[in-house]
């Protein structure tokens, strides 16, 4: 009979575990770094659509598929000063990384391509992590990346949606 | 003591009914891969294989796109397999190769490099893609130990119903049709794109933090490559002619891969900068815009790459040879046959 019991709960126990394996939300620290340009707030993980419908068409734009994954598109947009990257989710694209590639744009805290490593640091204090040619600064979810050529000037502004914080 | 022979016959036929229906339910609910991701299938249909290869492909999709073992067949006698899939990282190929070489030892072993840029299990889908479909084997425990995410359990692979029980409410046509047995969706592991959709214009990549290859991949790198040396398997490194804003090859890397080989005494063949030479052109040899190429593209590509295989590394021509021309001949047949049904289309 204990046996009889025992094979019972082995057998509902596993159809338990079957139904309750379960994924946990990751954390978040609230801060994010956003570009303005025009009025129009672009910030990384937000929906593309009304983003674009705000700073009109592109110069250039395209759309890579997913190996092995058909349906998700990968996305580009390029405008004169700035391009955007995103990434499908559930059809909807979101803005996966900016990057900034031109003086005529610059950072909210006003850095923009060109300006020495040591404005950065002033506008933004000191960086999270700091390579030889990147300094980058942690947000939530997102990273803000200054990328700099041999002289220390910045020569593309990078902002990078992370899973991870 | 009747009783208790009694308890004990009742309770094993709880538990192999208990069996009996989650192998069932399991059966059901597991992806088939049929209709969409058919990558998903490329990793089980390396055992249906009745002969040997002389040259084994391994990597991501940048060698099940971009490689036709029936051509390197039909024009140069070259017996060959993609050994690929869907973001097969370093990991992946090596231990798919380790467990290929338990079965055959061919002449060549040829890996495409891009997946050496990541260092970490990226996407459970694909780790699901890549290892459910492998024979059980230390290999296989290994594979999977080296590809899960945080998320993601060894148990899960054992008993892939614990983590596909949530399809139960997506089972649809396909579960039922494929059930017992799925279609054969690759040609010897190429998996045949026939439409055309051009590369239109190029764009600059996403800037890199850091531009140095993970260790860890190039740590598999090395252990593909000391396997292959054990075996005395010729070790070839490649990187396929495509190279677009999302598949970039970064020159960095370039350097490392070619430092690399140097030091190995390895051949590394880029393609990138051969497309005029291979005769590839983007508006007629890419079913994504220039992500991967399409069956006429990578004709192109296996034929500049026969030659070499043939010519080089001496790669036998083995037409000759009645009984395996037989199972290649009508590989051919199938493979023709899809190429027509797909320029029809």
């Amino acid at each position: 009979m204990k046996m009889l019991k025992s094979t019972a709960i082995f057998t509902i126990l596993l159809a338990i575990l079957c139904c309750f394996t379960a994924c946990e939300e990751p954390a978040d620290n609230g801060k994010i770094y956003a570009f303005s340009h025009n009025g129009c707030e672009i910030a990384v993980n937000s929906d593309v659509a009304p983003i674009l419908a705000s700073l009109g068409s592109p110069l250039r734009s395209d759309a890579l598929g997913t190996c092995g994954l058909r349906g998700d598109m990968d996305k580009i947009f390029d405008y004169s000063d700035f391009t955007i990257y995103t990434a499908q989710i559930d059809g909807k694209d979101y803005i996966d990384s900016l990057v900034l590639k031109s003086d005529l744009v610059s950072t909210k805290e006003g850095v923009s391509i060109g300006d020495q490593d040591a404005k950065i640091t002033e506008k933004y204090g000191e960086p999270t992590e700091r390579n030889d040619n990147v300094l980058t600064y942690d947000g939530s979810h997102m990273k803000l990346e200054f990328h700099l050529d041999e002289g220390k000037a910045v020569k593309s502004i990078v902002y990078r949606y992370t899973i991870e914080e | 003591m009747k009783r208790k022979l009694k308890m004990w016959i009742l309770s094993i036929c709880i538990l192999l009914i208990s069996a009996m229906i989650l192998s069932f339910v399991q059966a059901l609910v597991v992806p088939k891969y049929m209709t969409s991701s058919l990558e998903g299938n490329l990793t089980a249909e390396y055992y249906e294989e009745t002969t040997d290869h002389d040259v084994l492909f391994i990597g991501d999709c940048e060698v099940y796109e971009c490689f036709t073992p029936p051509t390197l067949w039909k024009e140069y006698g070259i017996t060959s397999y993609v050994r690929g899939g869907a973001q097969h990282l370093a990991w992946h190929s090596y231990y798919l190769l380790e467990d290929a070489l338990k079965r055959e030892t061919p002449k060549v072993v040829v890996y495409n490099v891009l997946a050496l840029k990541y260092g970490e299990p990226q996407n459970e889908a694909y780790n699901r893609m890549a290892l459910d479909g492998m024979k059980w084997s230390r290999s296989k425990v290994d594979a999977i130990e080296a590809s899960m995410t945080e998320d993601e359990s060894f148990l899960s692979y054992v008993f892939p119903l614990l983590r596909f029980h949530s399809r139960w409410s997506e089972i649809g046509e396909e579960d039922f049709r494929y059930f017992f047995d799925r279609d054969t969706v690759s040609h010897n592991g190429y998996l045949m794109q026939t439409g055309i959709e051009p590369m239109t214009d190029t764009f600059d990549p996403l800037p890199l933090t850091n531009y140095q290859l993970p260790s860890t991949s190039m740590q598999y790198l090395e252990k593909m490559r000391v396997l292959c040396e054990k075996k005395g398997i010729e070790f070839v490194l490649v990187k396929a002619p495509t190279n677009t804003w999302k598949y970039y090859w970064y020159d960095e890397w370039e350097t490392q891969i070619c430092a690399y080989a140097e030091k190995h005494g390895l051949d590394y063949y880029n393609f990138i900068p051969l497309c005029e030479e291979i005769g590839l052109d983007w508006s007629s040899d890419t079913y994504d815009r220039g992500a991967h190429l399409n069956v006429y593209g990578a004709e192109k590509l296996t034929m500049y790459f026969g030659k070499i295989l043939s010519e080089k590394y001496e790669v036998s021509d083995r037409r000759e040879q009645a009984a395996l021309s037989a199972v290649w001949n009508q590989k051919l047949v199938a493979y023709e046959t899809q190429k027509t049904q797909g320029k029809e289309q």
